[in-house]
């Protein structure tokens, strides 16, 4: 009973420690890094107030009816 | 452009959206070999100017392309600015970048800075400046603050200043910082400074505070006739706006822990002197250091202000007091019953003042730096010069507040002057004919012509005069 609480304990602590380095290395990779906080949804949740964004990681995504009335 | 640290960089042009375009063009051209991961441009063009200038380089695909983010802040363009301050423009620049280090390319900063809703005493630009600087130090970025024609206050608690083309390429800079350290051209051409004819080293921890720093490079610079470069050495890496003030003050440059200036700089050893504080020529302290110490963070604004800006200017500069152990003083002089407020202020003599004015219905208020606390026979001697009548005609009393915390509670009680003085008023109907305030401050033709930092910075205020003469 003791070695399978042991066995399943090492296991989560494992997984947890192989997380951690799995998200660091792809955190240092540009593209992966770009695609891992686009799918957290991390960034483009917070631009400057009245604004709109344009070009996101070098893709056009703006619309072009947006904020061009002046 | 040499963006050597993180830090903010204010570079003006004759055209701010041009250069803004160029730097961008400049980082997406360097294809991946710029240390800088991705960029981040906040501008006000139209959208069919962005697409028919980034085309070519959305369409190539290349592997830098990756980091660029372009945000468009035209609508806030329109309408002059939303509510939020510097503070929510650094959250959401922080989750705007995702790769780092970062270059921020930063059109119409205007926008943020005098917004938010700061308590009084942080509402100053150089606190919003230090929260910008702060947050690029923890972020690895470089921001870049295009700016054309006038020159806000804020440029002045930047980390580097340049005045350059529109291709980027730097004309003249009062101060930039450089892998060793900062660099000043205000006194000597970049490319002449090693040909001077002395060099002088001071070494920054044989002084006992900032203010004997300062006042030594202040002496040294404008007491000597001879061509000196004044370098400084430091020990512990100052603080990157204690730098850009010893430069404005007088020092050509400042070499951190470390560096050796006759190599950087390319001096032979034999021309440099290293100066010790007992050596120091013994010339008199300078009368004026205290207000061109107050014209280094107020460039053109020693005059009149209305009296929210006399108090967050005060604030500010009892900050600075205390941070460069100068002194300051705040005098309330009571107008006479007969007198308003818009005849004492056209009696005012601004340029020989050097000390920033404000008025209620009932009262002038001065404002005033010192290098050493002024005794009532120096208070006395200064305040016969500010007017140009004697002060018995114009004011019933006056009270002097020397202490921060009578100056802080007065200066919050102006912030809240329910009934100001309408000071249009004033400056249309000025007798004094001053066109410009700055114009007042600046005094008599030959002080500005002796201080190359006013006279020069002076053409930045007002590049528009400078190009019809």
């Amino acid at each position: 009973m003791m070695a399978l609480i042991g066995l399943s304990l090492f296991g989560l602590v494992l997984g947890l420690v192989l997380t951690v380095w799995g998200m660091d290395r792809l955190m240092k990779v540009p593209t992966t890094r770009i695609w891992l906080s686009d799918w957290i949804n991390w960034s483009n949740n917070k631009l400057p107030e009245g604004s709109y964004q344009v070009i996101r990681h070098g893709k056009w995504i703006a619309d072009p009816n947006d904020g061009e009335e002046i | 452009m040499n963006l050597a640290r993180p830090g903010i960089y204010a570079v003006r042009s004759n055209s701010a959206e041009a250069f803004a375009a160029s730097t961008v063009e400049h980082w997406l051209n360097s294809e991946g070999e710029n240390p800088l991961k991705s960029c981040l441009w906040l501008t006000a063009r139209a959208q069919g100017e962005l697409r028919k200038l980034l085309e070519p380089h959305l369409l190539n695909g290349q592997p830098a392309l990756r980091g660029l983010d372009v945000v468009s802040i035209r609508p806030l363009l329109g309408s002059q600015g939303g509510n939020s301050g510097i503070r929510e423009l650094c959250r959401s620049l922080n989750s705007l970048l995702v790769l780092k280090p970062a270059l921020v390319v930063l059109e119409h900063a205007w926008l943020w800075f005098d917004q938010g809703n700061e308590p009084l005493e942080k509402r100053n630009p150089r606190a919003n400046m230090e929260l910008l600087h702060l947050w690029a130090q923890h972020a690895d970025v470089r921001v870049i603050l295009p700016i054309e024609g006038a020159f806000s206050q804020w440029c002045v608690f930047t980390d580097g200043l340049a005045e350059a083309d529109t291709s980027g390429q730097v004309q003249f800079s009062p101060w930039w910082p450089v892998a060793w350290g900062f660099k000043s051209s205000l006194w000597h051409d970049a490319d002449k400074l090693a040909s001077a004819a002395e060099h002088v080293v001071l070494n920054a921890s044989s002084f006992g505070d900032l203010r004997q720093l300062a006042q030594s490079i202040h002496r040294l610079r404008y007491s000597s006739l001879s061509d000196m470069a004044i370098h400084i050495e430091t020990c512990n890496k100052l603080d990157e706006h204690v730098c850009s003030v010893l430069l404005r003050l007088g020092a050509d440059t400042v070499v951190f822990d470390g560096g050796e200036i006759s190599r950087w700089l390319n001096i032979p050893v034999e021309k440099i002197k290293h100066a010790q504080t007992s050596e120091l020529p013994p010339t008199p302290e300078l009368s004026n250091f205290a207000s061109d110490m107050h014209e280094l963070f107020m460039p053109g604004q020693l005059a009149l202000l209305n009296s929210t800006e006399f108090a967050i200017q005060g604030l500010m500069m009892q900050d600075v007091c205390r941070r460069w152990g100068i002194h300051c003083s705040l005098t309330r002089l009571s107008l006479l019953g007969h007198m308003t407020a818009q005849t004492a202020l056209r009696l005012a003599n601004f340029g020989k003042a050097g000390c920033m004015f404000t008025a209620t219905r009932e009262a002038v208020y001065l404002f005033k730096l010192w290098a050493n606390p002024p005794s009532d026979a120096e208070l006395y001697d200064w305040l016969e010069v500010c007017f140009y009548d004697r002060l018995l005609s114009i004011f019933s009393g006056d009270i002097h507040l020397l202490q921060m915390d009578e100056q802080k509670n007065l200066l919050m009680d102006l912030h809240s002057e329910l009934e100001p003085v309408v000071f249009a008023a004033i400056f249309e109907g000025s007798m004094t004919e001053p066109a410009d305030v700055a114009e007042v401050w600046q005094g008599e033709a030959e002080h500005a012509e002796s201080r190359p930092w006013s006279r020069r910075l002076q053409r930045l205020i007002r590049p528009t005069e400078d190009t019809k003469t």
